[in-house]
């Protein structure tokens, strides 16, 4: 049980220290998350499952965890609704998309 | 006499103009009001303050007008005689030239300056140079119209740049005239419309992107602009729906904005749009069906006998090039669709199905394969390029019953992420609040450098260009967006062209399957 559960979620943690947890497949829709937790890479992070984010603070993180699972749910529908995006994270979650690749 | 010659050679080529003689506006009971621009300077002089004078009319008569003196010292007095119509056109202002030196064509292409109010002119040295007074006369021809209710406003051969244009939003303003019928009991005629029909004549000025306000002006329903130097039409042009002539010949416009098919009878009111002398796209091949047309088409009668000597044409071709004859077979099966296929010819109206109105028709025939673009509008690798260089033709596939045509040897499938990327939704959501310029600045101060970032707001620069604002709108499912990731040529049929449309969308998603799917 205990095993699934490592795998099923990765962490992501924010520059100032505020931890998020997030099913697996759906950080790795993010390009540089998915990079970082693939074994080929032989990155620390993947045999932690845990990835620290240097750059984003938690506020904007949070933003982007819910971006993530806004991207999962809506990977299959036709007609996607915009996601809200309050304008004064815009300018640190553009920094934080171009980064994270999404 | 050498004048008269030089101002008929100038005015040679009449646009076409509603008759403002029929405008009501003389049989007033009361006294027009005095403006600047009624009658010329000198007849509203004392001596004749009484007698009644015409507003100015833009659009008036004066190029039937053949005695070019005419306007030399013509009282305007006479309220029904051609010569007044003649002064109402040309009144109210400096002369470039004064009369007695003036032997120049220029005097005529730039014919009034605005006179200010409260000024002592000397016209001799009163040189019209500044662009503001371009624009100032605009402004009062746009008061001067309203206030008399013109409908009708020639602005040919001015010199005019698109900044010129703005006080022309003024015009949404235009109400008809109320008619007055004095002492009789009114009739019929008193009791209509208040919608005004405009008209307006931009040819043969020097406008290249036009105005925002001019898509503002909802009863205008003639707009010319032959001879100018357009090589794009704002989409905006989709607002005018009540549009009915568009003369956008001689311009360099390579296609048109998919806006413009919903406006596009019998859609729309859209009836005739004239396209001569622009450098369109054409489909690849386009020649031959012309050729074809010529031979014989137009003259076999019935459909079914087009549609035999159409499959006796195409059994005749090997599979090198076909694209006349898969045009015209999608041609008729579209026309089959809709309307009694007797009824048809290729360069005629058609009647449609149930109805006894004649109608242009406007058929779809192929498009280009789609350009696929990311986040930051570069083009996705693999994906097709749109044609753009001079002379460059387009590669159309057309999809028919029996098969579709003209499809590439290889076909780049549409990316399956579909969902809006953070970034694009962070950058839309930046310059809903911010200019490109503010969030280039805050970037700046952040001291992060983002490559993607710098294109998108690189792209929203260009937008307002075209659009006069960072955004776009899908010509799929209507948002907003910066960056279109995919566009594609649409060519239609419209007697007696192939209009190539172009056609840009907010998301891969807005590509539809017709277009997406090989
Ligand atoms: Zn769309």
């Amino acid at each position: 049980m205990a095993t699934i559960n490592l795998t099923e979620f990765v962490t992501l943690e924010s520059s100032d220290g505020f931890e998020f947890k997030v099913l697996r497949s759906a950080a790795c829709l993010a390009g540089t998350i998915k990079k970082a937790l693939d074994p080929s890479y032989g990155f620390r992070e993947e045999s932690e499952g845990r990835i620290k984010l240097a750059t984003i603070n938690g506020v904007t993180l949070e933003k982007v965890c819910e971006y993530l699972y806004y991207h999962q749910k809506h990977a299959e529908a036709k007609d996607v609704p915009d996601m809200e995006i309050p304008p004064e994270l815009c300018l640190e979650l553009l920094i934080a998309a171009d980064y994270l690749d999404i | 006499m050498p004048r008269v010659k030089e101002l008929n050679r100038i005015r040679s080529s009449p646009p076409i103009m509603m008759d403002s003689a029929d405008a009501p506006s003389s049989p007033a009971s009361s006294e027009p009001a005095v403006f600047s621009s009624d009658g010329p300077m000198e007849s509203a002089g004392i001596d004749n303050y009484q007698a009644p004078r015409m507003k100015r009319k833009f659009g008036g008569a004066w190029w039937d007008k053949r005695d070019g003196s005419a306007h030399h010292n013509d009282s305007g007095r006479d309220a029904t005689s051609k010569k007044t119509k003649l002064k109402r056109n040309i009144d109210s202002g400096v002369w470039m030239h004064s009369d007695d030196t003036d032997n120049d064509a220029i005097a005529y292409s730039l014919p009034i300056a605005p006179n200010p109010p409260s000024e002592e002119h000397d016209y001799e040295s009163d040189k019209y140079d500044s662009s503001q007074s371009l624009e100032n006369f605009v402004h009062d021809m746009v008061d001067d119209g309203l206030a008399c209710h013109s409908e009708s406003y020639d602005l040919t051969d001015l010199g005019l740049v698109d900044k010129d244009l703005s006080p022309l939003g003024g015009l949404s303003a235009l109400i008809k005239p109320p008619l007055d019928p004095g002492s009789r009991v009114p009739g019929k005629e008193y009791y209509r419309s208040m919608l005004p029909q405009i008209l307006l004549n931009l040819s043969k000025n020097s406008l290249s992107r036009l105005t925002p306000s001019l898509f503002t002006i909802e009863h205008l329903t003639t707009l010319m602009l032959p001879n100018n130097d357009i090589k794009e039409l704002p989409p905006q042009i989709g607002r005018l729906t009540n549009l009915t002539l568009l003369d956008v010949c001689n311009n360099r416009l390579r296609s048109l904005p998919y806006d413009i098919i919903k406006m596009l009878t019998p859609r729309g009111k859209l009836e005739r749009l004239s396209l001569m002398g622009n450098d369109l796209f054409e489909m690849a091949s386009l020649h031959r069906i012309i050729t074809l047309d010529s031979e014989s088409l137009l003259h076999t009668t019935t459909f079914e006998r087009r549609k035999a000597y159409l499959d006796s044409y195409r059994t005749g071709l090997l599979e090198g090039d076909s694209a006349a004859a898969v045009c015209l077979t999608k041609y008729l099966e579209e026309v089959e669709k809709v309307c009694d296929p007797d009824q048809v010819s290729l360069y005629s109206k058609i009647s449609i199905a149930g109805t006894k109105e004649t109608q242009t028709p406007l058929f779809h025939i192929g498009n280009t394969a789609p350009t696929y673009y990311d986040d930051a509008g570069r083009r996705l690798r693999g994906s097709p390029r749109q044609p753009t260089g001079d002379g460059c033709t387009a590669d159309v596939i057309v999809k028919m019953k029996d098969g579709t045509w003209g499809s590439p040897s290889s076909w780049f499938s549409r990316p399956g992420m579909l969902v809006p990327s953070l970034f694009s939704l962070c950058g839309k959501t930046a310059l809903e609040h911010l200019s490109t310029l503010e969030t280039r600045a805050m970037m700046a101060r952040s001291g992060v450098e983002l490559f993607n970032l710098d294109r998108f707001l690189d792209i929203a620069d260009d937008n307002h260009e075209l659009v006069f604002g960072p955004f776009r709108n899908c010509h799929q499912c209507g948002k907003k967006y910066v960056v279109a990731r995919a566009e594609w040529l649409e060519f239609w049929y419209r007697p007696v062209n192939f209009v190539p449309f172009r056609v840009e969308v907010c998301s891969w998603a807005c590509v539809p399957d017709e277009v997406a799917l090989e």
